[in-house]
């Protein structure tokens, strides 16, 4: 087990991080952003040649495909850690807010590079789209409005940092323990490939997306023009030269019945002849599109259907699946919290005012009015006295029809 | 040869490791992850503005949210990102409620320094 990156580096530039992070956030007097960003930059740039180099010398010992590893991971984690850095750092709440989106649209990029683009745009979306935005609706709200002669002054809970050197050496002692563990304790740090057998066995599920590949290929027009195979007794199909077929997936029964059904409407697919594939050395029987299985019993257990190129499960895809078919129980109770927590945002943030008597009574009273149908008039609203006297008179006197 | 051979033959042949990502892994996701939570720990600990310190939480839930995808990928499935699904629900409902609250709050004391409500801790 070889570790990663080495610690003296990792550590080093943990501390560099934090004296930056000291040295960046606000206090009263002078505030030397600029050198605490410097010193922040050169902690992440020890730490990306940390990483780097061990990489570029695994490149060169295994005489892999890419001489450098992927520069975009580099690029966002750079943006991400330093608009997080800004985030903490920043006096002003607004730029704070605006910080954080940059750092959101930099991490829904990493998601991106390394395939989840589902959740990348879910991020942008959620995140920045929303819940951002509710951010800076409440920084509006909760903020004295600027007089005139004290516009750039900063509130001081704003301009001064509480306790910096104690909550940076907690806070950078956590990252240090964390990434301590990670780069020793990791055998195989690569990711897996992405189109796994369990990904190729979503595609029982989609029947659909399956056949619209196979309509994009030239399977079912060539079905248009079939021929009768004068031995075996079934229609021959001739498929273009092209539609070639990468893979085969293979499934049950129950399965295999809602193809059948499926294929059963647009044409006879169980006749279809497939041209020879060649897989590896081997050239594979076409015939084998779709097709039951037989064990040595004669009994069918399920239908072998090749996959032809670019059939692939694509992440939203998948995340749908492992969402709904995986955790839908987990799914209903987000929804739960969802309107709980709506409920209580709309309670909380009630505007609470202090009525008087009089007023409540006047607000009875019109009220009473409106129920029955006749407006409140000139006069209900011409006179706040005597707009409320008429009220209740009309009032009393609606109460009293039904007697 | 049955449709099974076929299948194992075929499966064996596509797996293939995406271009540009072998070198980039599990373990630099994970260093960016924590450093993003450890950021947001400090900014939590250090700022005073309430609004900021709920900030800081939604960058330490951005740290895990990079740990959870990057572990997701790591062993080729997609709970992680199931995971940061509802990572997001719950950073949605705590930022309505604690915005909520914040906004209570400075409707109370017209100030939105945490060190304000300082009675609260008994």
């Amino acid at each position: 087990m070889e570790t990663l990156i080495n610690p003296a580096l990792v550590y080093s530039g943990i501390v560099l991080g934090a004296i930056g992070v000291v040295i960046a956030l606000p206090r009263r007097g002078v505030n030397p952003h600029l050198i605490g960003l410097l010193i922040g930059i050169l902690a992440v740039g020890l730490a990306a040649i940390g990483l780097v180099v061990p990489a570029l010398v695994r490149a060169g010992e295994t005489d892999g495909p890419a001489g450098l590893p992927s520069p975009f991971f580099y690029v966002f984690a750079l943006i991400a850690l330093a608009s997080a850095a800004r985030v903490i750092s920043h006096p002003r709440p607004v730029y704070a807010a605006l910080y954080f989106i940059l750092t959101i649209l930099s991490s829904a990029s990493l998601f991106i590079i390394t395939g989840a683009e589902f959740m990348g745009f879910a991020l942008i979306i959620i995140y920045a789209g929303a819940i951002l935005i509710t951010y800076l609706f409440v920084i509006m709200l909760a903020t004295q409005a600027p007089t005139e002669e004290q516009e750039e002054a900063l509130s001081p809970y704003d301009a001064q940092a509480r306790e910096p050197v104690l909550s940076v050496v907690l806070g950078f002692t956590l990252i240090a323990v964390l990434t301590g563990s990670m780069v020793s304790g990791v055998s195989e740090p690569g990711f897996e490939a992405r189109n796994t057998k369990a990904d190729q066995a979503l595609l029982f599920q989609m029947p659909k997306k399956v056949l619209s590949v196979y309509e994009r290929l030239g399977v079912f027009p060539a079905l248009d023009r079939p021929e009768l195979d004068e031995v075996s007794d079934r229609l021959v199909v001739t498929l273009p030269d092209d539609a070639k077929l990468s893979g085969a997936i293979t499934f049950g029964v129950s399965d295999a019945e809602r193809w059948r059904e499926l294929v059963a409407n647009r044409s006879q697919i169980a006749a279809l002849v497939m041209p020879p594939v060649t897989m590896g050395d081997e050239v594979v029987d076409g015939n084998a599109g779709l097709r039951d299985v037989e064990t040595a019993e004669g009994v069918v257990q399920g239908v072998t259907l090749l996959l032809p190129p670019g059939l692939e499960v694509e992440n939203a895809e998948a995340v749908g699946f492992a969402l709904i078919a995986d955790h839908p129980i987990a799914l209903e109770l987000a929804g739960v919290i969802l309107l709980m927590a709506m409920l209580g945002a709309v309670v909380l943030a009630r505007k609470q005012i202090e009525i008087g008597e009089a007023e409540k009574e006047a607000a009875a009273g019109m009220a009473a009015v409106d129920d029955d149908g006749h407006s409140g008039g000139p006069n209900g609203q011409a006179d706040p006295e005597t707009g409320s006297k008429v009220a209740r008179g009309r009032h009393v006197m609606v109460t009293g029809e039904p007697a | 040869m049955s449709g099974l051979d076929v299948m194992t033959q075929v499966l064996a042949l596509g797996q293939v490791v995406p271009a540009g990502f072998a070198e980039v892994g599990l373990v630099h996701y994970l260093v960016l992850g924590s450093a993003m939570f450890g950021m947001g720990v400090v900014g939590f600990l250090a700022r005073r503005n309430l609004i900021i310190m709920f900030l800081c939480t939604e960058l330490m839930f951005q740290g895990v949210a990079l740990c959870l995808v990057g572990f997701g990928q790591y062993h080729g499935n997609r709970t992680g990102e199931v995971f940061v699904i509802f990572v997001l629900t719950i950073a949605a409902a705590e930022a309505a409620l604690a915005l909520a609250l914040v906004v209570l709050l400075f409707r109370r004391g017209e100030t939105l320094d945490a060190d304000a409500w300082r009675e609260l801790e008994g």
